[in-house]
């Protein structure tokens, strides 16, 4: 959609009708309004918005090459732009693109001089119309609907122009003393399709107000300085939401901090106060873990085997015809009971210590018209 | 790929450096103070979970001190049954003279009573062992009368080996061997 659009001509303004979108978005009047409350921007007048272009005679348009790249591009050319322009630097409203090459920069380079445009302007502005910026009158065709194509644009004129346009750039621009016919600027520019306004279907052209149907991209070679723009209100709505994302950020991590440093303390306070209670369970562990060990160490000691009941059993069971030489008890691992002595049958010394323990007969031998033994019980 | 280099010279390279850089540096904020909030959040959860340890610790006091008293009183009891004193020169003498004094009055007549002690630092440990030979004679009655003297005595000391020959008519030689046990520490005053 197109909004209003003026064009400068050597002959004066000219008002292009069908610009419907001249009222500017509610939502751009409400962010302007409240950005000229809080001071941020001066208070203007509400008008609508007009884009100017400008006839492409009035203009100075001058395309050369720069052996620096970059940053080193503005600066050359700010430095030469004395010598490129044959007004003074101050006395012109002047824009340029850049076109990066292999081993260069191309540069294309518009100028118009201030009393051309000026006055028309201040009219534009002192009559409640704000300007969204002022372009060569080329740019008044170039619209996304060409996208990548190459294509010519003649303007006629006092003096007629031929534009040729490629990828949405424009790329040769050149003056022709006298008007072409479309084969001249079909060999010219190299474009099969050559639009001129306002052209007859006789004359091979074609007409180039279908270009008009989309609306201008308005990027390049905006002659308008910014005393005269009006505030780019998108731009300041971006960078307000970014002031308040980051505030928000802030406030979010700052939300966060709190919560956290509320539990930290909170958890910390707690495991203070319980870290007395804590030392004296620790305390009570490790003397716990002492005694365990302690009774455990005393357990192992065990109990003497009960001698009294041993050497009564003893007596008690040993045949009459038996007696003892020795006797002795061991307490190892087991108590064992040791005996050396007499007796006339061993079997039954065997069969009557049964039931002391475990029996084993260790020697016999013949002493004293006797039999001696040495026997081990191992007791229960 | 062209119209990405075309697009990326239309800006400054000097820009579109800073734009990179700036880009890095968020990035590199970002996964920082993410890096940063994660571990403050790990060492909460650690605290967190120390504390309801401690409360669970805390609930099971009660319970603890219980059960510390109640091994208490089983240790103490069951080191009433050791010897006490100040060192083991001092234990090993006492031991002796008990020893003595109950063989003594079972009617045997000693030989001799050899403490046999380690040699190395006894004193220093809290805890230890001394072994004691004894050498005897006497009746069986008078051995079975030292024998139920030592069952009945508080003091404990475990009978390693006992050897019991004749000697003359009535009389029989004992060798005995026992280990006393001790603690070193103050004297209870009714052990020795």
């Amino acid at each position: 959609m197109r909004g209003a659009e003026v064009i400068i001509t050597e002959h004066g303004l000219i008002q292009m009708e069908g610009g419907s979108a001249a009222k500017p978005h509610p939502a751009e009047v409400v962010i302007a309004r409240f950005l000229a409350r809080v001071g941020l921007v001066p208070q203007q007048k509400s008008g609508p918005a007009v884009t100017v272009y400008v006839a492409e005679e009035l203009l100075f348009c001058k395309q050369f090459s720069l052996p620096v790249k970059g940053s080193g591009v503005k600066q050359a050319i700010n430095y030469q732009l004395e010598m490129l322009l044959p007004f003074p630097r101050e006395d012109c409203f002047f824009s340029y693109e850049t076109e990066r090459s292999k081993q260069e920069t191309g540069v294309t380079l518009y100028a118009v001089p201030k009393e051309a445009v000026a006055s028309h302007l201040q009219d534009l502005t002192q009559g409640g119309q704000s300007l969204a910026g002022l372009f060569p009158l080329s740019q008044r065709y170039l619209g996304r609907g060409q996208g990548s194509k190459k294509w010519a644009l003649l303007l006629p004129g006092s003096m007629t122009t031929l534009l040729t346009f490629a990828d949405g750039c424009l790329r040769r621009r050149l003056l022709c003393p006298t008007p072409p016919t479309i084969e001249e600027a079909r060999e010219l520019t190299g474009c099969d399709t050559v639009y001129c306004p306002e052209a007859s279907e006789k004359s091979g052209f074609v007409d180039a107000d279908t270009l008009l149907a989309d609306a201008p991209l308005g990027k390049a070679f905006n002659l308008l300085p910014a005393s005269y723009r009006r505030p780019d209100y998108f731009k300041l709505s971006v960078a307000g939401l970014a002031l308040l994302n980051v505030l928000a950020l802030i406030l979010l991590l700052g939300f966060k901090e709190y919560r956290f440093q509320s539990t930290s303390s909170r958890v910390e306070a707690e495991i203070a106060a319980l870290q007395p209670t804590m030392k004296k369970i620790n305390a009570l562990a490790g003397k716990e873990s002492r005694s365990q060990k302690e009774i455990a160490r005393l357990e192992e000691i065990g109990k003497n085997p009960d001698l009294l009941a041993l050497l009564t059993n003893l007596t008690n069971t040993l045949p009459p015809s038996a007696y003892l030489d020795q006797l002795r008890v061991e307490k190892k691992e087991a108590a064992i009971l040791y005996l050396d002595g007499y007796a006339n049958d061993m079997a039954e010394v065997s069969a009557s210590l049964q039931n002391l323990g475990e029996v084993s007969l260790k020697s016999t031998s013949r002493r004293n018209n006797k039999n001696y033994f040495q026997m081990e019980i191992t007791l229960p | 790929m062209n119209r990405i280099m075309e697009f990326i010279h239309r800006f400054d390279r000097r820009y579109l450096l800073m734009g990179v850089a700036v880009v890095l540096l968020v990035a590199n904020l970002g996964r920082w103070g993410l890096g940063y909030f994660e571990s403050r959040r790990e060492e909460l959860a650690d605290r967190m979970e120390m504390l309801a340890q401690y409360r669970e610790a805390v609930q099971r006091l009660p319970e603890i001190e219980d059960r510390v008293a109640l091994l208490g009183r089983q240790q103490q009891e069951l080191e009433s049954f050791l010897f006490q004193g100040e060192n083991e020169e001092k234990i090993a003498s006492a031991m002796q003279i008990m020893l003595q004094s109950e063989i003594s009055n079972a009617g045997l007549e000693p030989e001799f009573i050899q403490p046999l002690r380690t040699a190395e630092g006894g004193d220093r440990k809290e805890h230890g062992e001394i072994v004691i030979k004894i050498r005897m004679s006497g009746s069986l009655n008078d051995l079975g009368r030292f024998l139920h003297s030592r069952y009945a005595s508080r003091q404990f000391f475990r009978i390693e080996s006992l050897t019991v020959k004749p000697f003359r008519a009535g009389d029989l030689t004992i060798s005995l061997d026992v280990r006393g046990y001790y603690k070193i520490g103050k004297e209870v005053g009714k052990a020795i």
